[in-house]
């Protein structure tokens, strides 16, 4: 976090300006590191919290549509997956190329626990979970080893293997075709597959909406809870200065592994969620175009930033989505079967266009994202609101 | 024995041209100190160019190769000069040292799209004035084009060590790689030395990627870039420092990949051939980081 913003939009002080010997600056900047480290900034942060709570529950009750259903769940499952990678990259400093490889062991997890072993929802959530987060915590030794070059190869490498392995697994994953898995969403009494509330039962969409927006919350929760705790700010303190971290007792080693496993973790519940969603897994979905499409989400939201990966996902994951449905209205579109000559772009090619752009073109012009836009605007329109006398 | 010495031959042709994807990625490394993956693209867009000069302008391979590999240098230092320079000038943010890989990941996938769009997805066939012909030695047969990509190759190879060791801007190269301030302060342009780098490199990834695509039964595919990546192992186990590393590790990765496509049992599975570069990087990195020649570690990203 480079720059924070108080509530009212004034951006804080540098840690390293002369007025920082002043007592008084001082204890007044120890309470704005106070609200920066607080779960909740401010009472707003606060209520927009709670705000989402209710909509994410109260959407999906509203709704039938299976395009906005859809749209929704695919966002949610997106951003799971999205924050985890964001923690990585974002708060420790590591690339990783292998964000998918995560996903699919997750996903694998699922299958077994939930569809072979059919055991309840609680069970093969967090079983995909746990091993997304144990793989995590096996590869993060050697890949914070590496600086660059290394840890992009070795992260590659490991969606090249985990393609090999699950292509060849053929009695669990069903071979290069993939196998269909059905997820029990029963939770306790409540079953998410048919909710019902009074006279209305509703679909395994509207349950699949609740469940992965759920997640998202549970997700935005603890990472935000890692990083106000103390290997959390180990994490982000051994990004910005190595060296010094662990002079000042910041197990350097420690919290690198830290942040692989909760990004392992993370991307493992976001790869059961997707089996959920799909009711089929493929290893050939796992590859290194789903990586990319999560590194393009954490960019075009904000790297670093807690809503940013959220924003990113819904967005970005929304594009094939809106593709496919609007097909009719844009133009140099064809099909996907048609192999005659001229331009024309397929579907799946135009995905690729859209998500190659926004990477590229959000690195040049805005790296740090829409949620740093986004904290922009709002703080020049707070700025325009205490020109007048106000509560400040 | 005969497949033996078959194999070994289409291996050291197929660690050829990965050693040419290899020494493309490194030198823009050398030169900018910066990785950049942006020459998979080259290996890919090379290829369909020199499909589209030969096959539907009717240019002469020779000249469809100059061609390709013009506009290709052109894009790349194009690209540096007024992408990723000022990347680096800027430090961007929270990525920070990132942001040139990311923005090159955006291109090739760009790149990617932008292929099949034009082209369509099917295989092309290139005219390479090799074709099908064999010739035999013993009881060997070699294809006329293994023995051309492996000459080629080698002369390309050298012709860049004594680009790199010999001449002029291949000291200021070096100079400028390891240290970018002392050697500005010696009257080093740093864009003359990136742009020669991107030219090297665009050299390199078209003719590997045109040579990929003469392959017996292959033909121009949209996924050539593929191929990028496949050069990476051989990159990291050379040490992705030095130049025979380049080419020792390619080898060495072309023999294993063809050796293993050979004579790995049923048993081990579809995709065995491809992945085994993978497994060896992996063990590599796990017990020695810093590959089989043991170069300096590349810092920035």
């Amino acid at each position: 976090m480079t720059t924070s913003l108080t509530p009212a939009g004034r951006p804080a002080a540098a840690g390293n300006s002369p007025e920082d010997t002043d007592p008084d600056r001082q204890s007044e900047r120890i309470a704005e590191v106070r609200q920066e480290m607080r779960l909740f900034r401010s009472r707003w942060s606060l209520l927009a919290a709670l705000a989402f709570l209710v909509a994410i529950v109260a959407i999906p009750l509203s709704t039938a549509d299976p395009f906005l259903l859809s749209l929704g769940a695919t966002g949610g499952i997106y951003a799971v997956g999205a924050i985890g990678l964001n923690l990585l990259m974002g708060s420790a400093g590591q690339i990783s190329l292998g964000h998918a490889f995560f996903v699919a062991v997750g996903a694998y997890t699922a299958v077994a626990v939930g569809s072979l072993a059919g055991l309840p929802l609680p069970v093969w959530l967090l079983a995909a979970t746990a091993v997304g987060g144990i793989v995590g915590a096996l590869v993060g030794p050697f890949a914070f080893r590496l600086k660059g070059l290394y840890q992009i190869v070795l992260t590659l490498g490991l969606i090249y293997v985990g393609q090999y392995v699950f292509t060849n697994w053929q009695s669990f994953t069903g071979g290069p075709n993939g196998t269909s898995a059905e997820l029990p969403l029963a939770l306790g009494p409540v079953d998410l597959a048919a909710l019902r509330i009074g006279p209305i039962t509703y679909g395994y969409a509207q349950g699949l909406f609740i469940l992965a927006w759920l997640c998202v919350a549970v997700s935005l929760l603890v990472v935000r809870n890692v990083i106000r705790s103390r290997p959390g700010r180990a994490i982000l303190a051994v990004r910005d200065a190595e060296l010094a971290a662990e002079v000042a007792g910041a197990p350097a080693k420690r919290s690198k592994v830290n942040a692989f496993a909760i990004s392992g973790a993370l991307a493992g519940l976001a790869g059961a969620l997707l089996v959920a969603q799909l009711s089929y897994v493929a290893p050939g979905q796992f590859n290194l175009q789903m990586s990319i499409s999560f590194l393009v989400m954490i960019i075009v939201g904000g790297v670093g930033t807690t809503w940013g990966p959220v924003i990113g996902a819904v967005l970005v994951s929304s594009i094939p989505l809106m593709i496919k449905k609007y097909s009719e209205y844009i133009p140099l579109l064809k099909s996907d079967f048609d192999t005659a000559g001229g331009f024309g772009l397929r579907e799946a090619q135009f995905n690729l266009l859209a998500y190659g752009l926004l990477l590229f073109l959000f690195v040049l012009i805005e790296p740090r994202g829409l949620a740093y836009v986004g904290r922009r605007l709002a703080g020049r329109l707070g700025r325009r609101q205490t020109q007048h006398p106000g509560p400040r | 024995m005969s497949t033996f010495l078959q194999l070994t031959v289409s291996g050291v042709a197929l660690g050829c041209l990965l050693a040419l994807v290899a020494l493309s990625f490194m030198i823009v490394i050398k030169a900018t100190g910066v990785f950049n993956l942006l020459q998979g693209a080259f290996v890919l867009v090379g290829a369909y160019l020199v499909y589209n000069a030969q096959v539907t302008w009717g240019l002469p391979f020779v000249v469809a190769i100059i061609v390709a590999v013009a506009a290709c240098a052109v894009l790349g230092i194009l690209l540096d000069r007024f992408a990723f320079r000022g990347m680096t000038r800027r430090g961007t943010g929270e990525i920070g040292v990132l942001a040139i890989l990311l923005a090159a990941i955006g291109l090739l996938t760009v790149s990617q799209a932008l292929v099949v769009s034009i082209w369509g997805p099917l295989t092309l066939s290139i005219n390479d004035p090799w074709g099908l012909d064999t010739v035999r030695i013993g009881s060997v047969a070699i294809t006329q084009r293994d023995i051309a990509v492996i000459v080629i190759s080698l002369v390309l190879l050298a012709a860049f060590y004594l680009l790199i060791q010999r001449t002029r801007i291949g000291v200021a190269m070096r100079a400028t790689a390891s240290d970018p301030e002392a050697a500005r302060a010696q009257g080093i342009n740093p864009t003359v030395v990136s742009s020669v780098a991107w030219a090297c490199a665009a050299v390199a990834g078209v003719l590997a990627g045109t040579m990929f695509a003469t392959e017996v039964g292959g033909g121009v595919v949209p996924t050539l870039d593929q191929v990028a990546f496949a050069a990476l192992p051989a990159l990291i186990l050379g040490g992705a420092g030095s130049l025979v590393g380049c080419v020792a590790g390619g080898v060495l990765l072309g023999l294993l990949q063809t050796y293993s496509a050979g004579y790995a049992p049923d048993a081990f599975g579809a995709g065995f051939a491809t992945t085994v570069p993978w497994i060896l990087m992996i063990l590599l990195l796990v017990v020695k980081p810093t590959g089989l020649f043991g170069a300096r570690e590349i810092r920035r990203a």
